[in-house]
């Protein structure tokens, strides 16, 4: 909204369109809804204004207020939910021949997936994150159950290794289910791609932070494993997606209360500069492509 | 009589690819920047006083095509049911580009001691929480 206040001011020199996009349900839409990025790239948004480029801001509780954080390439990981449903026989705890333990079977798969990340896809090239965080079956100290539901979540930096990954968990849980007289059913909901900084807008951005905050205000970040939706826009056209440091000077921000704390705490100090960038950023962007 | 016709065109031709006789410096946006902070706090605040849930976005979508319309800006509405597109035409030909921000917040229940707090109350009875917003502010998105 800044920075819409101040290209308006400069609308005379202005050389091209600046389309603000206000997005829903970046955190993700309710269940059984659309939302978000996706929905507005589906509705036809780039197809009716063909911008040539996105940017997109994220303020943040790891960077000391005023400071710009930016990472060339893979920044933000690729996020997908998986769930596995581990079919076994029901029989009495005392009796596990009589059925099919479909909780050693899960625990089984649990370890087997751990070698995905660790053994089996190239680190070289980027690293990946597999964590369940749900495990869920049985009523009863006695019964071994019929099943048990295993959920988690995958994160990545390729989308080659994603595919990979997603080929391997069904793999390794149907093939561990199996070993056991079990079965398994994999479900992959794939969620947002990789957001990926287009590296040609790195060296176009970086001076124009490096005005704006000062070269000592500007950090490259590490690799992040949160996911963003804005991947979606910058899977369309070139994308560059920053962040703004808005932790007090005098707090530490690799430990001040994080984005999703009900703790967090905005240093409003940060703002102009976050305007700023922005600002710059549309400014020169349209200049320069105008130039040709 | 030639060589005056060859430097008019040359001129003309300048003058077009040349996009602004008066570029837009990094001083001139600094300034700017500098002048409608208080209209950024005053948003921010607001925003995070009010936060909305995913999909569930409606006065958030209306006090932002509210306060763009006021700049003059054209506004198209109901985009991914709450989402808002404001656009701006420069009075210079050039590309179009696409600047983004997110609107949405989480329900997480605000514990931070502010005249602006997080004034929603959930169907949980927990306050919620602009943890996640604003966003629009400045176009950030915070999550």
């Amino acid at each position: 909204m800044g920075t819409a206040k101040n290209l308006v001011a400069l609308k005379s020199r202005l050389p091209g369109k600046v389309i603000f996009i206000f997005q829903p349900a970046e955190e993700g839409a309710p269940e059984g809804e659309e939302g978000g990025a996706e929905l507005m790239l589906k509705q036809g948004l780039f197809e009716k204004h063909k911008p040539k480029v996105i940017f997109g801001q994220h303020v943040t509780s790891t960077l000391p207020a005023g400071v710009i954080g930016y990472r060339s390439g893979p920044a933000m990981a690729s996020a997908d939910k998986f769930t596995i449903k581990v079919n076994g026989k029901q029989t009495h705890g005392s009796r596990p021949w009589g059925g099919v333990d479909p909780i050693v079977v899960s625990s089984q798969i649990v370890m087997a997936v751990q070698t995905i990340a660790s053994r089996q896809v190239d680190v070289t090239k980027a690293p990946s994150v597999i964590s369940f965080g749900v495990i869920e079956g049985g009523i009863r100290n006695n019964i071994i159950p019929d099943s048990v539901e295993l959920i988690g979540t995958i994160r990545n930096f390729d989308m080659g290794i994603r595919e990979q990954i997603h080929k391997k968990l069904a793999h390794t849980a149907k093939l561990v289910a199996e070993s056991a007289g079990a079965s398994a059913e994999v479900v992959i909901d794939k969620g947002y791609p990789v957001t990926v900084n287009t590296p040609s807008l790195t060296e176009f951005v970086l001076p124009r932070f490096n005005a704006t905050a000062g070269p000592d205000n500007v950090r490259e970040m590490v690799l992040i494993t949160g996911a963003e939706d804005f991947s979606f826009f910058s899977q369309e056209v070139p994308g560059f997606y920053y962040f703004l440091g808005v932790t007090p000077s005098d707090q530490n921000p690799a430990t001040a209360p994080s984005n999703h704390s009900p703790r967090f705490y905005v240093d409003e100090s940060a703002l102009a500069i976050g305007t700023q960038a922005m600002t710059l950023l549309a400014v020169d962007y349209l200049q320069l492509k105008s130039d040709k | 009589m030639i060589r005056h016709a060859l430097s008019a065109v040359a001129l003309l031709a300048f003058g077009q690819l040349n996009a602004s006789a008066n570029p837009i410096d990094q001083e001139t946006v600094k300034a700017l920047a500098e002048q409608t902070d208080p209209a950024v706090i005053e948003w921010r605040r607001h925003l995070h006083q009010h936060p909305e849930l995913s999909n569930r976005e409606y006065e958030t979508s209306a006090y932002i095509v509210s306060q763009m319309k006021a700049l003059g800006l054209e506004v198209e509405t109901g985009i991914a049911h709450t989402g808002v597109v404001a656009i701006l035409k420069g009075d210079l030909p050039g590309p179009t580009i696409a600047l983004r921000a997110d609107m949405d917040a989480l329900p997480v229940a605000e514990q931070v001691d502010l005249p602006f707090a997080s004034k929603a109350i959930a169907s949980t009875g927990a306050k919620k929480s602009a943890s996640c917003m604003p966003v629009a502010t400045i176009l950030t998105s915070p999550c």
